[in-house]
């Protein structure tokens, strides 16, 4: 991994269109800046990892559906 | 053309009206872009988002709003321009639940990372929302000492 020192109010070019800026540093915590392209997708990590890990979960299960969703209608339609 | 489900069944599917793109894929499954949506009846609360390009890759799926009326997402003009959602009456949203184990009483429902659906195009894309009230596992079911269904953990 590259490491760069930057100080407040500087920034980071990334391939010429992205440009990322230390907003502000309060303790432990630091504002990040980022201006990109539209089609660039920018996620916190741990909450992409966590739908990442969610959804190869979700194809793991397998459930008969089909019964629950004839249970459901059914009722319903007692309620 | 004819499609193979994850319970081997063959499919027919037109490919000019039933398949839905994802241009970024899945998170995790970023390299299949194509998907059908089976319902296994009519008007099926919980249907199949199967893959075309791997027959064992299929989700369950359901409307968030049949279960969380309530649910509303903040989505960005930047989060719906690869799939060039323009007007709202285009957009359709679905969630992917979770049967752990295969115990249906325990699937949950991932409100974290709905799926938004341009209807128009049949683009769709998973997104990653930053809302604390939202999480990857909100129960479907109430739990057996009656607990609500809504998602605490």
């Amino acid at each position: 991994m590259l490491v760069l020192g930057r100080k407040v109010g500087e920034s980071i070019i990334l391939n010429e269109d992205i440009e990322i800026k230390i907003v502000e540093i309060k303790g432990d915590q630091v504002k990040i800046g980022i201006s990109a392209p539209k089609n660039v997708k920018i996620y916190r990590k741990e909450l992409y990892l966590q739908i990442q890990k969610e959804n190869l979960e979700a194809v793991k299960g397998s459930a008969d559906i089909s019964a629950l969703n004839k249970f459901i209608s059914k009722n319903k339609k007692d309620n | 053309m004819k499609i193979r489900t994850k319970f081997g069944e063959e499919l027919e599917v037109d490919e000019s009206k039933d398949i839905f793109y994802f241009p970024e894929g899945i998170l995790g499954f970023e390299e299949y872009k194509k998907y059908v949506i089976i319902e296994p009846e009519e008007n099926a609360i919980f249907k199949w988002l199967q893959s075309i390009d791997d027959p064992s890759l299929a989700f369950i799926i359901t409307n968030p709003l049949v279960f969380w009326p309530d649910y509303r997402i903040n989505i960005t003009k930047e989060q719906v321009a690869s799939i060039k959602l323009e007007e709202p009456k285009d957009f359709a949203l679905i969630v992917i639940c979770t049967v752990p184990g295969g115990d249906i009483s325990e699937m949950t429902a991932n409100l974290m990372g709905p799926i938004v659906i341009n209807m128009k195009n049949r683009h769709a894309r998973q997104l990653v929302l930053d809302d604390p009230k939202y999480t990857t596992k909100h129960r479907v079911f109430p739990n057996k000492d009656g607990g609500k269904a809504e998602g605490e953990k």
